[in-house]
């Protein structure tokens, strides 16, 4: 059975890492759905965070290759019950008249996100959330003309 | 000192005394530097880098000491890269050195260049460019220490020329510590414990050893293990001599062209303690069939290898040294408390593997015309000294040596399994010979095969590396022909080769070496001994049967009960 599962990995800070991460990943044909890649409060170590769908063999077996990686230092599943998981997403949409960015705004607020630009033609959200979180609001801006959606991929901590 | 003096100097600290390699423009300062350390460092000078790669890994696996071999920028660092990957399937521990262009013209498709970071990422153990001089005393010994550590590998260095112009202080370590890197040696005794237990208490049980046994150089401790419990032993083809082929619980190796009392043990057995092996799909055919009625247990340094191509009844990691070690003991523990003089559970089933062993032994003093390859294998088992080393290409005449050869001693067998690189024979040959001088060196090859690096006769020459090429010449790409005859009704595709041309006799002489043609099986053994007497490189061309098959076999990604062929009563039908 085939699940989301998101891996944590701290790595050394050297040239060409997250090209070897990701290469591990595809000759190992593991799926990646996303990555985020950025510092930690250790300067010369990175965090980078991947989703992978996949089963609990071939998690298994992802978690051991990585680990042979030598520039990884650590690996682990973040699992979805214990860990905070957030990403953010801008979403732009065109901008017709004031009554239907007012409507905009107020199904904005219900769900957390926030208008952060706007331009002749068009307006602009962010919502940082859950990856459910920011699904169900970009269905419910699906009403409007949706003109580009930038989503960073995931990513989280364990802090109970 | 600039930083090709100091990369000369931490090779000699690590032990090197001899590379492959050959020049180009990014390589200039390093050999310059070479020409100070003549009594310390010598470089051999190949004629084709892949020559140097497959060199250093003959090297390696003669010896147990990390190979080198050192190319210069582009085509000549791409040429190693077959090589470095035959290095990384088979886990030999080698350096590859690569120069590469100044720091300042990377990326910028420079004469010569080539991202050898990016293109031998999925190939190495680990790789690093050296941009700053002072960093290349410790990246140096750390390549050494990755490479020759826990599980074996290749490990890559890019050098830009101008690290190499480039001055340092730096001193030259003893050794580094690597944060994220730490094998396990010792297993855990729970686990050992466990493991001495399902073997006592098996009724069928077997050892399968892998070339995890030979690099953690424990052949010492599995004979210790199997002369305590009289278990069988079978081997992968890279563990091939961790254990004395004579010794009569040796049942030889398994897989698609293994012994049949191998494969039948593998069959059978109820316990099967696998250590320093992979699983590789050559030994297992079908997965889903492989040990259904088996519960492994799995012996790797690497977690990784555990539990990724067949489930496993039990985890043992850690160095195969150890782990033997540590289970001599306590299995005598165990037999002296348990057992206390009985016999064990499974001492019928030692006797009927000892009998079936003895069966399956081939005569191969067959003295059929054209020439039968077997012959050629009995003749260099009968010459074969204890620590003599046979080497091969990659072929029918591979499988033929792997399936008929006894050899008694680790390090003694060089044979590209993972990636079956043809052309690796005489380089594997060569490389063997600089690190064990005083012992012979076979090259078992084949006409296709041997073409392919077969300008390294040169090298042998220049060196005097005194090396044996046996060339099976049957005028095919035979292993391929063999597949089109048993799978595609001998619709032969590409597998013909011509059936004079090259006279490689001739060939060796236009290196000013001997060579003897053979065409009938009375002048084989002769043929072998005159090129035992030649104090160079004597090349055998052998004239072989031309459509012989090598079998028995199990046909691709089959079950292995379906295995044909050979003396083989009928397929499926072990004994």
């Amino acid at each position: 059975m085939k699940h989301i599962h998101i891996i944590s990995m701290i790595v050394e800070d050297n040239p060409g890492v997250l090209a070897k991460v990701t290469g591990l990943f595809a000759r190992r044909n593991f799926n990646i759905d996303t990555v985020t890649v950025g510092k930690t409060d250790v300067e010369s170590h990175t965090k980078i965070v991947i989703v992978v769908s996949a089963n609990n063999n071939i998690l298994e077996q992802i978690e051991k290759q990585c680990n042979k990686l030598i520039d990884v230092l650590e690996v682990k599943e973040l699992p979805k019950e214990d860990a905070t998981i957030s990403e953010l997403c801008l979403l732009k949409l065109e901008k017709k008249d004031d009554a239907e960015t007012g409507s905009m705004k107020e199904i904005a607020e219900e769900s957390g996100a926030r208008m952060i630009d706007s331009g002749e033609d068009c307006i602009l959200f962010e919502i940082s959330s859950t990856p459910d979180k920011i699904n169900e609001f970009i269905s419910s801006m699906k009403k409007y003309n949706i003109l580009d959606i930038s989503r960073s991929g995931v990513t989280g901590i364990i802090c109970k | 000192m600039r930083g090709s003096e100091a990369f000369i100097k931490t090779m000699i600290k690590q032990g090197t005394d001899k590379t492959f390699g050959y020049p180009g423009g990014k390589l200039i300062p390093l050999f310059d530097d070479y020409l100070e350390f003549e009594d310390k460092i010598n470089n051999i000078l190949v004629r084709h880098e892949q020559g140097a790669a497959h060199a250093a890994e003959g090297y390696a696996k003669a010896s147990g000491k990390p190979g080198v071999c050192l190319a210069t920028s582009g085509p000549g660092a791409t040429n190693l890269v077959t090589g470095i990957m035959d290095a990384q399937m088979d886990n030999i521990p080698i350096i590859a050195v690569g120069g590469q262009v100044a720091t300042k013209q990377i990326g910028n498709d420079a004469f010569q260049e080539s991202d050898m970071i990016g293109v031998t990422a999925p190939i190495t153990k680990h790789n690093f460019q050296i941009r700053n001089a002072g960093e290349i005393p410790p990246k140096v010994t750390k390549a050494y220490h990755l490479c020759r550590t826990g599980r074996p590998g290749p490990v890559y260095i890019d050098l830009p020329s101008d690290t190499q112009m480039q001055e340092t202080n730096a001193d030259i370590p003893e050794k580094v510590n690597i944060v994220s890197y730490n094998p396990q040696i010792k297993a855990n005794p729970d686990v050992i414990a466990k493991t001495a237990k399902m073997l006592l208490n098996a009724e069928r049980p077997m050892i399968l050893a892998g070339g995890g046994v030979i690099c953690a150089e424990a052949a010492k401790e599995l004979a210790e293990l199997v002369e305590l419990t009289k278990i069988p032993v079978a081997t992968s083809m890279q563990g091939k001599g961790a254990i004395d082929e004579r010794h009569p619980l040796s049942l030889g190796m398994v897989g698609m062209h293994g012994r049949k009392v191998a494969n039948y043990a593998s069959i059978e057995t109820d316990v099967m303690f696998a250590i320093g092996c992979r699983f590789s799909d050559r030994i297992t055919g079908n997965l889903d069939t492989y040990a259904e009625k088996t519960k492994i247990i799995h012996s790797d340094v690497d977690p990784a290898e555990i539990g990724k191509n067949v489930d496993v009844e039990l985890a043992v990691v850690g160095d195969a040294k150890s782990v033997l070690a540590d289970l001599v003991i306590t299995m005598k523990h165990y037999i002296e408390k348990e057992l206390a003089g009985n016999s064990s559970n499974y001492s019928e089933w030692t006797k009927k593997m000892k009998q079936y062993a003895k069966e399956c032994n081939c005569n191969g003093d067959i003295d059929s015309h054209p020439v039968n390859p077997k012959k050629i294998i009995h003749e260099v088992n009968k010459r074969l000294g204890e620590k003599d080393i046979v080497a091969t290409g990659v072929g029918q005449h591979q499988m033929y040596a792997m399936h008929f050869l006894r050899m008694r001693h680790p390090r003694t067998f060089i044979s590209s399994g993972g990636a079956g690189t043809m052309g690796s024979g005489l380089p594997f040959a060569m490389g063997a010979k600089v690190a064990k001088p005083d012992v012979n060196v076979f090259d078992i090859d084949g006409d296709g095969s041997f073409q392919m690096t077969m300008q390294e006769l040169g090298t042998c020459k220049e060196h005097n590396i005194k090396t044996m090429p046996i060339i099976f010449r049957n005028n095919y790409l035979g292993m391929v022909r063999q597949w089109l005859e048993l799978f595609k009704d001998k619709r032969y595709s590409q597998v013909n080769l011509p059936k004079k041309d090259p006279d490689f006799i001739k060939i060796a002489e236009a290196y000013n070496l001997k060579g003897t043609k053979i065409a009938r099986a009375s002048e084989i053994g002769e043929g072998i001994d005159n090129a035992m007497k030649d104090e160079e490189t004597h090349v055998l061309e052998i004239d072989v049967e031309e459509e012989s098959n090598i079998l028995p076999m199990l046909p691709p990604a089959g079950n292995l009960k379906d295995a044909f062929g050979g003396c083989m009563k009928s397929p499926g039908k072990y004994f």
